[in-house]
């Protein structure tokens, strides 16, 4: 199997740095870092996600299947909605994210942190292991995602498929989704906090679909992003990344998911495990910190390093990055229970010295998106490079232009009728 | 673990108590309080609660504290942990 993201082929244009995600060289870094960062923050922002899992779960039991293979109870997901959740190994330690959508007579699993083949094997046998009269399809390999990312990633949207998309809520997706007669399914998922969906498209129609966003995107001044920003977004936002801290957690409940678990709900992987930490209680949890801004900002926080308190270890940092939001470095750390509370200072012990770390609430930051209104702001009204184009009658946003309405389909004389004022 | 270190922590973990305990009881959540970690999310996800719940605990934190949360700051609180702190600074 080729390694590398079929979207390297059209990696060149920036200063690329690739590495490994499950399994498959993606771009870590399309730019820098920062300006990858902003172009989520403050723009929008096309990231590469073919190296997800896909699964299509089907047959009489399949929301029984889903439900023993997911750590959240499935059971009343509505056909049309999503729902983030964990497949545990038996000792209650985290194997994979997964986002799985009912799509009414089927369920489709998304899985993210290990290799593709490992989550189906894992499924293969739970499949064999109980008769279950449902089958699973690897899709991987045929069908394939994209993100767009930013603030005013609806807006986009709205111009490719319709002012509908701006209806497609927090965990929704719809399908029936057309760019130039390329069909693709819109999943909602708000994964750096801002507004955040993934496209699947059919795997050799991905390139095109990626060249294509860049194009039409470009009044926008969408840019590439990569992994690395949107981990950074992730920290920022408090969202578990499975890749860092859910990978360092010696059990799911360590990450603050003790509202998921059920003790009403039916069998799954890793119950034994869950059920025994809620009796028992766990030993540590995940917390935020920062670096005290007299560390000043050339000192690095490094995933591993102790925290003390009056001398005594209390926790290790599993994920940390610098901000740019926030010009200061941050953190997460398991800390022993007793002491995971926010609003204290402990000592930080690394190679370079000891310094003071103060706990903090989730999440360290607010996001632009929260601040935007769809039905009235704009890209166009924020920028001053976007305002001077539309000034000069090079940019029509849909609003302006002589567009029809659709909800879902195509709205393909809307894109040209947009490409034509960019020309 | 020395005396203001556990004062501080104690102080927090009542006003956290409190603020799960009226979110619970304003909102019929149907959660205990060992149930909520202090970092779930309020909107969108965790306690997926909505606009009009977002009122509640407004009416609720001037209750229960007597604070008072301008409706323009309350989509900022972000989780339970966020409430609490607003409450402990004006505590």
């Amino acid at each position: 199997m080729n390694k590398l993201s079929k979207i390297a082929a059209c990696y060149g244009n920036n200063n690329e740095t690739i590495d490994w995600r499950d399994g498959l060289l993606v771009a870590n870094v399309h730019d820098t870092l920062e300006k990858d960062y902003k172009k989520i923050r403050k723009g929008i922002a096309l990231a590469d996600y073919t190296y997800l899992g896909h699964f299509r779960v089907q047959g009489p039991d399949a929301l029984p299947l889903v439900n023993r293979l997911c750590f959240s109870n499935l059971k009343g997901l509505p056909n049309g909605c999503l729902i983030p959740s964990y497949v545990l190994n038996e000792d209650g330690s985290v194997f994979c994210e997964v986002l799985v959508a009912n799509c009414g007579d089927y369920y489709r699993v998304l899985s993210e942190g290990v290799e593709p083949d490992s989550v189906y094997a894992l499924f293969g046998a739970e499949l064999a292991t109980a008769g279950w009269r449902a089958s699973i399809v690897d899709e991987t390999r045929s069908q394939s995602f994209v993100g767009l990312d930013g603030p005013y990633a609806w807006e986009l949207l709205k111009l490719l498929s319709g002012p509908g998309i701006i209806g497609i809520r927090h965990l929704e997706f719809a399908s029936g989704n057309q760019l130039d007669g390329v069909l693709f399914t819109l999943y909602r998922t708000d994964k750096t906090g801002e507004y955040g969906y993934l496209l699947q498209v059919d795997v050799e129609y991905v390139v095109d679909l990626w060249r294509q966003l860049l194009d039409v995107g470009r009044a926008f001044e969408i840019r590439p992003a990569g992994y690395a920003a949107l981990d950074l977004c992730k920290l920022e936002n408090r969202f578990t990344n499975i890749h860092r801290e859910a990978r360092s957690a010696t059990h799911v409940l360590e990450l603050n998911t003790r509202i998921v678990a059920s003790r009403k709900k039916e069998d799954y992987i890793g119950r034994a495990a869950v059920e025994n930490a809620l009796d028992e209680g766990i030993r540590r949890r995940l917390i935020g910190l920062v670096l005290e801004e007299d560390a000043g900002n050339e000192v690095a926080i490094e995933c591993g390093e102790q925290l003390y308190a009056d001398g005594v270890e209390i926790g290790e940092v599993v994920n940390r990055a610098f901000s740019f939001t926030l010009n200061r470095w941050i953190a997460l750390a398991f800390l022993d229970v007793d002491y995971a509370y926010v609003g204290l200072n402990y000592r930080l012990g690394g190679q370079r010295g000891d310094y003071t770390v103060k706990t903090v609430s989730a999440p360290f930051i607010f996001n632009e998106s929260l601040r935007i209104r769809p039905r009235q702001d704009s890209y166009f009204d924020k920028t001053d490079r976007a305002r001077t184009e539309y000034d000069a009658g090079r940019i029509v946003p849909l609003r302006s232009a002589n567009c029809r309405h659709n909800r879902f389909p195509g709205v393909l004389a809307d894109r040209r009728a947009y490409r034509r004022t960019i020309a | 673990m020395n005396q203001d270190l556990r004062d501080k922590i104690e102080q927090r973990k009542k006003i956290l108590i409190t603020v799960k305990e009226e979110l619970i009881d304003r909102l019929q959540l149907q959660y205990s309080i060992d149930e909520i970690d202090d970092d779930t999310f309020l909107f969108g996800g965790g306690l997926s609660l909505d606009s009009i719940s977002a009122a509640d605990i407004i009416v609720g934190l001037q209750f229960r504290f007597g604070v008072t949360l301008p409706e323009e700051k309350i989509f900022s609180m972000r989780t339970i942990n966020t409430l609490a702190d607003f409450v402990q600074a004006r505590s």
